[in-house]
């Protein structure tokens, strides 16, 4: 249940299908239907006809979150659920000043790390208590048997990236002053939807912060280790 | 010395040898160690300029009767243990086969010997101590056979009387006897070169060395307690009587599952009536706007109606739009006239204009609306009550299992007994085991993981039977006849169970560090007091329920927190009554203060008497309610001191259960060390007050010694000579810096390191730790458990000064 099943293989034996069901009832209805809507929506062609081949074999698909100072992308097969607000998190004595508190999530508790906080070397600004849809969205992931819950401004779609897409952080240093390079892979420029009052027929570059989330969840367990 | 100095110090109360080592600390008077410090112990830096012997009595200037009476006391200590170890020798020789718990007053013995030894310059007999603590691992580690272990043991005590008689005739230890016994060593084939020393001290785990197995299996291998072999055994004894209402109370919640079935059937289908209703109001709602704002004729909606009747009315209506004669047929009747509503005729709808079939189609709706209102109301009454009535099944049945769970603590008694009866102790002396309340019912897991909790308590503390027998309690006088007692006493009081292990006897150390963690485990705690007897008792306080914690629902600022009942005493408020210490429960949660203060009086958590002798609170924002909850583990990187676990509500709401004197420890020991930061008061100002020390050991040689030398430096220095003995001066005059040694009856150093942590009044004190233990391990634990600084013996006494002073001025 670690990786993400390929939706577009048509290999149909019993047990990659078996494999996708579970993965699929693992996901909130949100992710559902986000999956279902980028399945239906042609792939994203390669750049060019002739590396197609070993750009699928490369490609890995990443999740655009938005955060405050930017947006970054998170690999997906990492993630396991996006979890619909509201939320409650409880404050957490002796923890880090990102960490927003500890919440449940199918039975367990896990640590919530405000996204923003933990990559400006910040202090959280989500309230702990009722958390309402306003103050962001809660991505849990899972590495190492490790769970942690990853909160950001919002969700966009997901997106699928290759080795010579992501470029060095220094690159793009001006988007994303001030933030930890030492848990992030590179950045990226990828098409994003226009937001509010743009014109909604057209996709504008953006740069994104790909994060090295193996690296993150390690560094963030550290860390919150008293 | 004299008694003007020490006034505390009452010669009546000293035995023949402490009299002889005052003697000897008199005779040192005319030392030539540099002066102490005029006013203040941190000015004598001066001191270090000149190398300090050792607290070595062979460096003490011969002068007479005080090298004599030092002698005196060391050979006369270890006399002592050379008879000790031959008696165990003795017992060894005497025994079928051979029993490892044997072994441990020996290598007690050799351990002391090396230690002290080496304190006083005797290397041979020092290193002599050190293979017979080897000689002993091996033993145990079943790496030697016993047999020859036994015989090489032997050998080892004959080398160390012949090194002691030499030292006493000639006052300089002979090398022979040594080089002697390692010559039989080798011929014996044993090699205690390479020995792993360090596995020796393994006061940190006792059983690991003095018993291979774990107590429970031990005692689990004879045939007649097989009760509790932990999760290996799957079965479990349960009363029948509780089995057959288990089984009636689930049939009962069985049963339930069809009217709650018929509750959501009726439910569903009023909820469609409703929604139904609904979408015809919704229908009608804008034609009826048109018809009667702005006089438009009526715009029937193509939909078909879901209602057969208003599909006739609108086909009606419809037919009558298209009819010029039924215009005029209704142009005959008055307009703003109507018709009764009451006397609606479906047969004659040609009669009515169309603001009468609007309202009347209106009308039905609502109507419709309400009834389907009222059926999902009933519906949902109905529902409820099922509900209701489930969820005390369910509560009922919850009951029951956790009745079915509970056994009495009597099917404990069997293995505790068998472990007393087969102990060193009670070999050589008469021990009663008594037991009350052990009709008190405790969840089996709880059983389970107090049964190894319990035996290793009384392995640990009986292991050195010399111990018992060569020390009697402070207030019961020993006579031949006397037994020794150990007694078990239940109470159950609020879904906490508090039981007393107790000690008529001065015990083996070691018995708070090696089941603190199983404890801690089963979400109890440890606490100790001497007893009536004047031995020790071990005071645990668990939970009656496996998982399930009854606690205080607590509220900080916007959070909500659980305390767990058995460390609150009760609920008060500060303006009641006058706190020794009262805390913040935000402060010590790391929490901000709350911003507004609330003007109305807070409750106060008064913690459990047995953790401290002073009255402590702890200011919460409200007291919520009582409650009994499931308490979830956390992971690995969320666990940290003062935080046990966490429960999560029926809303998926996290509340932390906390350990609150663990928080108070820690915030207090944190804000020492921010006092300590301040800048100093005004020297001149500020009274001079020489500075505290407590020196806990057992070896009286050692701890004059390490007295004498502090004494001189004008620090007001008291002794101990066990670990409960520590712990009752350490809460009856708390000093400014402990002296500690690991190795020590009732309680040994680990233990004391573990248990003060438990007294917030002793947060500020420096623990400074002299041992003979070397290892980095050793080091690594204590440190680990909050000691200042580690110190081995021999120690260098300007050392020993200089790091006293560091810790006064840290």
């Amino acid at each position: 249940m670690n990786d993400r099943p390929n939706f577009m293989n048509t290999d149909t034996s019993a047990d990659r299908r078996a494999h996708s069901m579970r993965w699929l009832e693992q996901l909130s209805d949100e992710a559902f239907w986000r999956l279902a809507a980028e399945v239906a929506r042609p792939r994203a062609q390669p750049q060019s006809p002739q590396d197609s081949s070993a750009t699928h074999r490369n490609l890995d698909d990443h999740l655009i979150c938005q955060l405050a100072h930017g947006r970054c992308v998170l690999p997906l097969n990492l993630l396991r659920e996006v979890v619909p607000p509201p939320y409650h998190f409880t404050s957490f004595p002796s923890a880090p000043a990102w960490m927003a508190g500890v919440c449940a999530w199918r039975g367990e508790i896990i640590a919530v790390v405000d996204m923003d906080a933990y990559l400006m070397n910040s202090t959280t600004g989500v309230p702990a208590g009722r958390v309402e849809a306003r103050h962001g969205i809660l991505l849990v992931i899972q590495h190492n048997d490790c769970t942690l819950g990853l909160f950001v401004a919002t969700v966009e779609s997901t997106i699928a990236l290759n080795r010579e897409q992501m470029r060095p952080l220094e690159q793009v240093a001006q988007h994303f002053a001030h933030v930890r390079s030492d848990v992030v892979t590179g950045a990226a420029s990828i098409q994003v939807a226009p937001t509010a009052g743009q014109d909604q027929a057209k996709r504008s570059e953006a740069e994104v912060l790909v994060l090295d989330v193996p690296r993150i969840v390690n560094d963030m367990v550290q860390q919150i280790k008293a | 010395m004299s008694e003007d100095e020490n006034p505390s110090l009452d010669e009546n109360e000293l035995t023949e040898d402490d009299l002889a080592v005052l003697r000897a600390f008199e005779a040192m008077e005319d030392w030539n160690v540099a002066p102490g410090p005029s006013a203040h112990p941190t000015a004598s830096s001066s001191r270090s300029d000149s190398p300090a012997p050792a607290a070595s009595f062979q460096q003490v200037p011969n002068t007479g009767d005080g090298f004599n009476d030092m002698l005196l006391v060391f050979v006369s200590e270890v006399e002592e243990d050379i008879a000790r170890m031959q008696r165990a020798l003795n017992q060894l020789e005497q025994d079928d086969h051979i029993q490892l718990t044997r072994f441990v007053p020996i290598k007690r013995a050799a351990h002391k010997i090396r230690g002290t030894a080496s304190a006083v310059e005797c290397p041979h007999m020092s290193t002599l101590g050190h293979h017979i603590e080897v000689i002993v691992e091996q033993i145990t580690e079943s790496v030697i056979f016993p047999l020859i272990g036994v015989n090489a043991l032997a050998k080892a005590v004959q080398a160390l009387e012949q090194m002691l008689e030499s030292l006493a005739e000639t006052g300089a230890e002979s090398a022979a006897p040594l080089a002697e016994f390692e010559a039989a060593c080798v011929n014996m084939g044993l090699d205690l070169s390479d020995a792993p020393s360090e596995k020796l001290a393994e006061m940190a785990a006792p059983s690991a060395s003095t018993t291979p197995q774990s107590p429970l299996q031990a005692a689990t291998t004879s045939s007649e307690s097989d009760l509790f072999a932990g999760a290996s055994i799957p079965l479990m004894r349960i009363e029948r009587q509780r089995i057959e209402r288990l089984v009636y109370h689930s049939e009962r919640l069985t049963e339930l599952r069809t009217p709650m079935e018929i509750a959501q059937a009726q439910m569903t289908t009023a909820l469609q009536e409703l929604h139904a209703a609904q979408a015809r109001l919704q229908q009608l709602e804008p034609a009826l706007s048109n018809v009667l704002t702005a006089g438009k004729p009526l715009q029937l909606m193509n939909e078909r109606a879901t209602s057969s009747l208003i599909a006739r009315i609108f086909h009606k209506a419809e037919a009558r739009n298209d009819s010029s004669s039924s215009r005029k047929r209704r142009a005959d009747i008055p307009a703003n006239q109507g018709v009764p509503l009451g006397e609606w005729d479906e047969l004659n709808i040609e009669r009515y204009t169309d603001k009468d079939i609007m309202q009347r189609s209106l009308r039905e709706a609502v109507a419709d609306v309400a009834v389907a209102t009222a059926h999902v109301q009933a519906a949902a009454t109905r529902l409820d009550q099922a509900l209701q009535a489930y969820t005390t099944q369910v509560s009922t049945m919850r009951s029951d299992v956790h009745l079915l769970r509970l056994a009495p603590l009597r099917m404990l008694v069997p293995l505790l007994r068998q472990a007393i009866t087969q102990s060193l102790l009670a070999q050589v002396k008469r021990v009663e085991f008594e037991v009350a309340g052990d009709a008190t019912e405790v969840d089996q897991d709880i059983l389970e993981g107090l049964a190894p909790v319990l035996l290793q308590l009384l392995h640990t503390c009986l292991a050195d039977a010399d111990l018992a027998t060569a020390t009697t309690g402070r207030d019961a006088p020993e006579t031949a006849e006397t037994a020794y007692r150990i007694w078990l006493d239940a109470r159950e009081f609020g879904g906490t169970i508090a039981l007393e292990m107790g000690f008529s006897m001065p015990v083996h150390g070691g018995a708070i560090e090696a089941v603190r963690g199983a404890i801690q485990n089963l979400n109890g705690t440890i606490a100790l007091q001497r007893n009536a007897s004047g031995g020790v008792s071990f005071l645990f306080s668990l939970p009656r329920l496996s998982g399930c914690v009854r606690g205080l629902l607590l509220r900080v600022g916007e959070e909500q927190m659980l305390a767990p009942h058995s460390q609150v005493w009760r609920v008060s408020d500060s303006k009641r009554e006058q706190f020794d210490m009262l805390y913040h429960l935000h402060d010590l949660l790391g929490f901000a203060a709350p911003q507004a203060a609330e003007a109305r009086i807070r409750p106060v958590l008064v913690m459990t008497q047995s953790v401290s002798h002073k009255l402590i609170g702890v200011v919460v924002d409200e007291v919520i309610d009582e409650v009994e909850v499931v308490v979830k583990p956390l992971a690995a990187h969320l666990r940290r001191p003062g935080v046990s676990g966490a429960a999560i509500d029926g809303r998926g709401n996290v509340s932390l259960l906390i350990d609150v004197p663990e928080l108070i420890s820690l915030y207090a020991v944190a804000q020492h060390r921010v006092a300590t930061r301040r800048p100093p008061l005004d020297d001149a100002s500020a009274q001079y007050r020489a500075p505290k020390i407590l020196v806990a050991d057992d070896s009286v040689y050692q701890r004059h010694s390490v007295s004498q030398t502090l004494m001189h430096a004008n620090y007001d220095v008291t002794e101990a000579s066990d670990g409960m003995d520590a712990l009752e001066k350490l809460l009856e005059n708390t000093p400014d810096i402990f002296l500690l040694d690991i190795e020590m009856p009732n309680l040994n150093g680990y233990d004391l390191l573990n248990i003060v942590s438990l007294y917030p009044e002793l947060a500020g004190m420096k623990i400074i730790m002299l041992t003979s233990r070397k290892s980095e391990k050793h080091r690594k634990r204590a440190f680990d458990l909050g000691a200042y600084a580690y110190l081995t013996k021999p120690c260098p006494l300007d050392e020993l000064l200089e790091t006293v002073q560091k810790a006064l001025q840290s």
